[in-house]
């Protein structure tokens, strides 16, 4: 098996001002005038793996001058350039434009005019290469010199092809206007009269095993354009809305409509059910983690895209154990990719399951769609699964039978960490000494903890009395023993985990926020916890930082020591809420949402950790995705914990006690469905109405839930 | 005061698609059996993909 799972998720940086393309599963990342530079980062990407890895343009042996860039659409983008004239560089005696088109390939447009009224000369050059790497080993920055590579002149084409794994891997480019065609140059030689101008086509077609991959946008054919899907949407009526005073408020809602809307992926076998890619450009496929904890956020609005979630991720729950891809019976999948895509880069595998938290998650999210009244028939037809996942949590989740859910990848193919933080040094301790594992995380003991919840209710519903109490004692004892183990009494913190020989993995890090929001934290250790959460050390000033600025990994820039990611601020924030710490929340939402704002109302992946007071602005972090699924869904959970709502459908109540800052006031909510009741939330001039219309009524209850079961 | 209202209709947003975006028939039927899902229109006979959000037209040749 080749090294489709990486020890290290982030990003590979590729470098402030890149343009990316995309297309279905290609993409296109390149500097800004259009060049893909050699040695960077850069290439497109067709199925996982690097096309074309140089593509550098040259006039008479020079780069030209880049004047401006243009994405009209998210698989096209265009490049302008000029030659500089003999007066200087205010002068210009050549305009280049470039019109790229990527999908299942690339084509380029290039146009040469000469602007001068005198006729000129000129050479111009495309440099081309290909080295068919990996896109996690691009991603990583750990690209070796490609072996076996062979480079051929044929039929007017360049051709350059690699064997990978079995395959044949092929390139080949054609151009118009008969370029001199070299191992790696296509070269023309041209005369441009006074204001006349020069287009010629060139298209990169990749192939497998000698058969050509059939371009989306081939040369000679007009490029039909893309229609967005918002505009063939008509907004339903009594769809749910926001109104507030506060623009941010509202224009963060509204983009997260569009942007998760963006990420719709569909199962070729199930296109009917709703699943969302993690990110784009790096992570167009489905995600167990990201796609669970998307889900849970949108529950107040939404409960479909829970239920294709959860039915696709049963649809793929692990069978048999085997260590390649670790999968193991019952467990849920970390990552997934629909299509032949997967059989390019992923060594003919499409399912990996190298993750601790995707399967009491799965248990989790189908306990909280109950509640939130889904469809009966789709939810019961998912509980053999979450028995199974459950199973899967007691036998190979625990394997040494501590009461602890840990991981250790069981090849060196896998990923190290299998939290969210999966960077290889996303789990430290104090002294930032890597643990080695296994590792219990401490979030993934709460997961498991309200799986046990989730799990006890059902059977409380089935009239099932000793089920209910064999689930409920056992996350009471989950809970006593987490609360044994994790705790630093000295600290006041909990471990972010423990370690393979079960010593407290020391550090401060916003993993316990998440401990919050299960409930998993007795409640007489819950101020401490949210007071180092706002901490000076973790709170920047625009959110929850990964890892505290006093622990000795701490950086400000890494993927996860020490940045600000949003789905974990949404976490923490519903935690905050759910112990009762009001103005920590608000603190976190408030900042939140002014973050949102600088970065265009859309939250990324992740930003950088330095203080508030630094630079007055939230600074991007390099190779973020955005939009990313979860970031997107967050601002939607930190609207819910704003307003403290919480049903219990299949018992009749619903628990709504509203704590929103005065900046979002005034505030209406409405069309909000919850079962089959139509809920209204009005707060203004420090008065909060809450109503509803449909067939059958919930007791309000104007308080917020009880953090804990007593 | 301003008000801004936001329009939460994430049921609309991820049911599959419906409307062609050729000729604004409803009535969209996903291609099942390919390996990436295709949406085509049983009244103009156009064949769509969805990516990030858009529809890309898919060429016969395809």
């Amino acid at each position: 098996m080749a090294q489709p799972w990486a020890p290290d998720t982030a990003p590979a940086r590729h470098g402030a001002g890149t343009v990316t393309l995309v297309e279905g599963s290609t993409f296109c990342l390149s500097a800004g005038d259009g060049d893909i530079v050699a040695g960077r980062p850069h290439g497109l990407f067709v199925r996982d793996t690097r096309v074309i890895s140089r593509w550098e343009l040259a006039i008479n042996g020079a780069m030209p001058e880049p004047l401006t860039m243009r994405t009209d659409e998210p698989f096209a983008g265009t490049f302008l350039g000029h030659v500089v004239g003999p007066a200087g560089p205010a002068t210009s005696d050549l305009l280049i434009v470039r019109r790229r088109y990527v999908g299942d390939g690339m084509r380029e447009d290039i146009t040469l005019r000469n602007v001068t009224a005198r006729e000129t000369t000129c050479v111009l050059t495309l440099t081309i290469d290909a080295d068919f790497a990996d896109l996690f080993e691009v991603k990583e920055e750990r690209v070796s010199a490609p072996e076996g590579v062979h480079r051929a002149v044929s039929d007017s084409a360049m051709q350059i092809t690699r064997r990978r794994r079995h395959h044949r891997l092929g390139m080949t480019i054609r151009a118009d206007a008969n370029p001199e065609i070299t191992d790696s140059i296509l070269r023309w030689q041209l005369h441009l009269p006074a204001h006349a101008e020069w287009t010629v086509s060139v298209e990169a077609v990749p192939s497998v095993d000698d058969i050509a991959i059939s371009l989306r946008h081939p040369r000679g054919r007009p490029v039909e354009h893309a229609m967005p899907a918002r505009k063939l949407r008509e907004w339903r009526r009594q769809s749910p809305q926001v109104s507030t005073g506060d623009r941010t408020l509202a224009e963060v809602l509204q983009r997260s409509v569009e942007d998760l809307g963006a990420l719709r992926i569909f199962d070729p076998e199930h296109p009917e059910r709703p699943v969302v890619a993690a990110g784009a450009p790096w992570f167009m496929a489905l995600f167990g983690r990201d796609s669970l904890l998307t889900s849970w956020m949108l529950l107040p609005l939404d409960t479909e895209l829970a239920v294709g979630t959860l039915q696709t991720l049963a649809a793929h729950q692990g069978q048999a154990v085997d260590p390649a891809t670790e999968e193991e019976p019952g467990k849920i999948l970390h990552e997934t990719r629909f299509g032949p895509e997967a059989t390019f880069a992923l060594g003919g595998r499409n399912v990996y399951y190298g993750t601790a938290d995707a399967t009491p998650l799965f248990v989790m999210l189908l306990g909280e769609l109950r509640r939130w009244g889904a469809d009966d028939a789709a939810v019961r037809a998912l509980l053999p699964h979450a028995d199974r996942a459950l199973e899967w949590i007691e036998k190979f989740g625990d394997d040494d039978g501590d009461g602890f859910v840990e991981y250790s990848r069981s090849t060196g193919q896998g990923l190290v960490n299998q939290g969210w933080k999966d960077s290889w040094d996303g789990i430290t301790f104090a002294d930032g000494r890597i643990p080695h594992p296994p590792i219990a995380l401490a979030e993934v003991q709460g997961y498991a903890y309200a799986a046990y919840v989730a799990r006890s209710h059902f059977a409380t519903e089935e009239g099932d009395d000793a089920t209910a109490r064999h689930w409920s004692d056992k996350a009471r004892r989950l809970k006593e023993a987490f609360n044994e183990a994790f705790w630093l009494a000295d600290r006041g913190w909990y471990a972010l985990g423990l370690d393979g020989d079960k010593r407290p993995i020391d550090a401060l890090a916003s993993n316990m926020g998440h401990c919050l929001w299960t409930g998993i934290v007795d409640e007489d250790k819950a101020e401490s916890v949210a007071d180092h959460l706002l901490s000076d050390e973790m709170f920047s000033g625009w959110g929850i930082r990964t890892l505290a600025s006093s622990m000795a990994a701490y950086n400000p820039m890494s993927y996860h020591n020490g940045s600000v990611w949003p789905h974990d601020n949404a976490l923490c924030v519903a935690g905050l809420m759910r112990y009762g710490f009001v103005a920590h929340a608000q603190r976190v939402v408030e900042a939140q949402f002014a973050a949102a704002e600088s970065f265009g109302y859309r939250l990324p992946e992740v930003f950088c950790g330095f203080a508030r007071a630094d630079y007055g602005a939230p600074i991007p972090y390099p190779t973020a995705c955005s939009p990313q699924a979860w970031a997107s869904a967050a601002p939607l959970l930190l609207m819910r914990s704003m307003l403290r709502l919480d049903p219990a459908v299949p018992s009749g109540r619903l628990w709504c006690a509203p704590e929103v800052p005065a900046r979002y006031l005034p505030l209406h909510v409405g069309g909000l469905e919850i079962g089959r009741w139509q809920l209204t939330i009005d707060l203004a001039d420090g008065a909060t109405k809450i109503g509803g219309t449909g067939a059958r009524a919930l007791e309000v209850v104007h308080q917020p839930r009880p953090p804990t079961i007593r | 005061m301003a008000t801004y209202t936001a329009h939460l209709d994430f049921a609309a947003v991820f049911q599959p698609p419906n409307r062609c975006p050729g000729c604004g028939h409803l009535g969209l039927q996903a291609v099942l059996g390919t390996d990436v899902p295709i949406f085509r229109c049983p009244s103009c006979a156009g064949r769509w993909r969805f990516v990030l959000g858009r529809f890309f037209s898919v060429s016969d040749e395809r």
